[in-house]
């Protein structure tokens, strides 16, 4: 039989299943099941193998989850490992409870408090400050000033709004309606065809130049 | 990483489909530098090395992509 190699079996489900399901992994060890060296696959999925000797791996990371893409394949060792591992060794006993008077006693003496109160001293007359601050900040919160402001102008604007707008009502543009209706005889004397001779296109007719004058010959 | 590939001993082997049919192929172990024993059955057929050759250059590829 040939013998295991997690590499070479976790190489060939790479390469040759790249979906990764038990369906495959059964397939897996149905066409090639020299690399499975006569294990069996077990488990609450079926991702696991169980070899002659009696170690177990674990084939399918994820393999409960219904994504397929949150699946990959791998062939480590699960459970608590080898007794000769020595990778986390463990203390041998018998084991001893731990004395609690090894433990540090902690100071009676305080040590944030000093440098609390040094902090606090160098600010000075904080509450003063913040107390006349939060004052001065309670006066101009005040909506006196604003009101008075308002008053001022708003109110004075909705005077003088409404007078204009009186004014609008009251006008009459009647007169400027007669002016313009007297205005259209002489608009109307204009409508009609052009009568006028259209100036003539073409180059401008040459000046005639005066011959010059013969000399006289005696 | 050693990728080099050396060769077992090449077996020809039957398998037989649901007819009972015979089915010939090569069963080829080989080792990948320091990884296998890999064991493929190739179908006997002419170009079979050919096949082996891709699945072998396959694998090449799967044992980089691993952490070593």
């Amino acid at each position: 039989m040939t013998p295991f190699n997690p590499t070479a079996l976790l190489a060939m489900l790479l390469t040759f299943y790249p979906l990764v399901s038990v369906a495959e992994l059964q397939r897996a060890r149905r066409e090639r099941p020299d690399y499975f060296a006569g294990g069996v696959l077990f488990g609450t999925t079926g991702e696991k193998l169980r070899l002659p000797d009696g170690r177990v791996f674990d084939l399918i990371f994820d393999a409960s989850n219904p994504d397929p893409t949150r699946r990959r394949w791998q062939v480590i060792e699960p459970g608590p490992g080898r007794p000769d591992d020595e990778t986390f060794p463990l203390e041998r006993g018998p084991f001893t409870p731990i004395d609690g008077s090894t433990w540090p006693v902690p100071s009676p003496t305080p040590i944030f408090t000093p440098l609390v109160a040094g902090a606090l001293a160098t600010l000075g007359d904080a509450d003063g400050l913040f107390g006349r601050a939060a004052s001065t900040i309670t006066e101009a919160s005040s909506p006196a000033a604003l009101t008075t402001m308002f008053h001022s102008t708003i109110d004075k604007a909705e005077g003088t709004v409404g007078s204009s707008r009186n004014r609008l009502n009251a006008a009459d543009p009647s007169d400027i309606i007669v002016a313009s209706g007297g205005q259209a005889p002489t608009i109307n004397k204009h409508e009609g065809d052009y009568t006028e001779e259209p100036p003539r296109d073409g180059p401008p007719r040459p000046v005639p130049i005066p011959e010059p004058r013969r000399p006289e010959l005696s | 990483m050693d990728l080099t590939v050396v060769y077992g001993v090449i077996r020809d082997e039957y398998d037989f489909d649901r007819d009972g049919t015979p089915v010939p192929h090569k069963l080829v172990p080989f080792f990948i530098g320091k990884h296998g024993p890999f064991t493929e059955r190739i179908p006997t057929t002419p170009d079979w090395g050919q096949e082996l050759a891709r699945r072998v250059a396959a694998l090449k590829v799967s044992l980089q992509s691993l952490p070593t």
